[in-house]
């Protein structure tokens, strides 16, 4: 499958509801949410040879959703303004997702950390509980392979917090 | 890619995520139908989520009023440049044709937008779920994005707005910043009337100037024509908005930023 000639509101309607959802629970409000799905679309709409039909589209949105949102999460002034906005939050409460604001917090400083490669896993594993041969795919990689990264992000959060 | 959980598994969101998407083959969607029929926290996520989706798309914008705009913003170099009346005569801040937009536009501001809480002036019990909404796009070089709470602008950047009404409204919109008020939109004398619609794009386009400092743009909604002129001079002379009884504001705090995005 390729995007040329797609009916691009379909798509949107598809693929957009996913793709926010997910990027709502990385970065904890609906605006920044918003703006990484509008990107996303725009992009896709002005470059659609970006998709090349390697795999269904709902994989190619995982992957792209994560990219854009750990970017963000990287952005110094964004990261300050999303834990500002988690700071803000009741001690307690739950956000619509259901995720703790202190637990955001604590997820969005750790995954600013994190080197890219590594933070990508462990959004899926730890953020969108993927299992091994769902994750493999999306990082065009062995079950195996999935394995030693989780292993390996669990062996950088143990050195981040003994550091 | 056959990730599907036996019928025995929990599916995960993206298992589900793929079935809204129409992207599960037979044998994977027999699983999960399967499993869903014995399961009744599964159950509940999937329509849950089929429920979150149906709600995204019924208040999101429509990808449609994105694809426009991307398609409109292409088409600028190919017209004539023709910039709006000003009506406050100390800004430098334009209105402009959308499709009309000189390549060659020079002043410009840096703003940063912010949405802005209501001001005491107008009943807050006029802005409930579901009445009239102001929003924006703000065209960056050959980049749109929409604009949000903290976005950040830049000289010669271009912001585009949108209107979301369930019912036929009256609008216009101002901006005010050190050296006064003007009307954006209409640019004289009464009120626009507009249908009812989700993320209607207005028809012009404000260029920013280089003048730093704070601005506000105001969004007034009423259910009856009004004199935009004479609101604009109200809010010349007011720090805040004085709206007409029974009418909604949408307020956009912008503050200018001088340079170039980094």
């Amino acid at each position: 499958m390729t995007l040329l000639g797609a009916d691009f509101d379909e798509l949107y309607r598809k693929h957009a509801p996913g793709a926010f959802r997910r990027a709502r629970r990385l970065l904890g409000n609906d605006a920044d949410a918003h703006e990484v799905v509008h990107d996303l679309f725009v992009s896709l709409l002005e470059s659609p040879g970006q998709f090349a039909g390697r795999s269904e589209l709902t994989a190619f949105v995982y992957r792209a959703v994560t990219h854009a949102c750990l970017n963000r999460l990287r952005n110094h002034r964004t990261r300050l303004r999303l834990l500002q906005r988690h700071g803000a939050s009741t001690p307690g409460s739950q956000t619509t997702h259901g995720t703790h604001p202190e637990q955001l917090a604590t997820l969005l400083s750790v995954l600013e950390r994190m080197p890219e490669s590594l933070a990508s896993v462990a959004v899926y594993y730890y953020v969108d509980g993927l299992t091994h041969a769902e994750i493999a795919p999306l990082l065009g990689c062995s079950e195996r392979h999935v394995g030693n990264l989780v292993a390996r992000v669990n062996g950088w959060s143990n050195e981040e917090q003994s550091a | 890619m056959n990730t599907q959980p036996t019928v025995s598994e929990h599916p995960s969101d993206f298992v589900l995520d793929r079935a809204l998407a129409d992207e599960l083959d037979a044998a994977e969607r027999g699983r999960l139908v399967a499993h869903l029929a014995q399961c009744d926290a599964c159950r509940e996520r999937h329509d849950g989520m089929s429920a979150d989706h149906a709600s995204f798309l019924s208040h999101a914008p429509s990808f449609q009023a994105h694809a426009e705009l991307v398609k409109e913003l292409a088409q600028r170099s190919h017209v004539a440049g023709m910039e709006g009346k000003r009506a406050g005569g100390q800004r430098t801040s334009r209105r402009t044709a959308w499709l009309a937009l000189s390549s060659a536009c020079a002043a410009a501001a840096s703003l940063w937008l912010v949405l802005a809480k209501p001001t005491t002036l107008v009943d807050p019990q006029t802005r409930t779920k579901g009445s009239a909404q102001l929003s924006f796009f703000i065209k960056h070089g050959a980049h749109v994005t929409r604009g949000r709470s903290g976005s950040e602008v830049y000289p010669s950047d271009v912001l585009r707005f949108t209107y979301s009404s369930p019912e036929a409204v009256h609008l216009a919109i101002f901006g005010r910043d050190a050296h006064g008020a003007t009307l954006y939109f209409p640019t004289q004398g009464a009120s626009a009337a507009l249908p009812a619609g989700v993320d209607v794009p207005l028809d012009f386009g404000v260029e920013l100037d280089a003048q730093p400092g704070p601005e506000a743009i105001y969004g007034v909604f009423c259910s009856q024509p009004f004199d935009a002129q004479a609101l604009r001079l109200r809010l010349q002379a007011a720090d805040a908005p004085s709206a007409p009884e029974a009418c909604s504001l949408r307020v956009l705090q912008l503050q200018k930023r001088v340079g170039s995005q980094p």
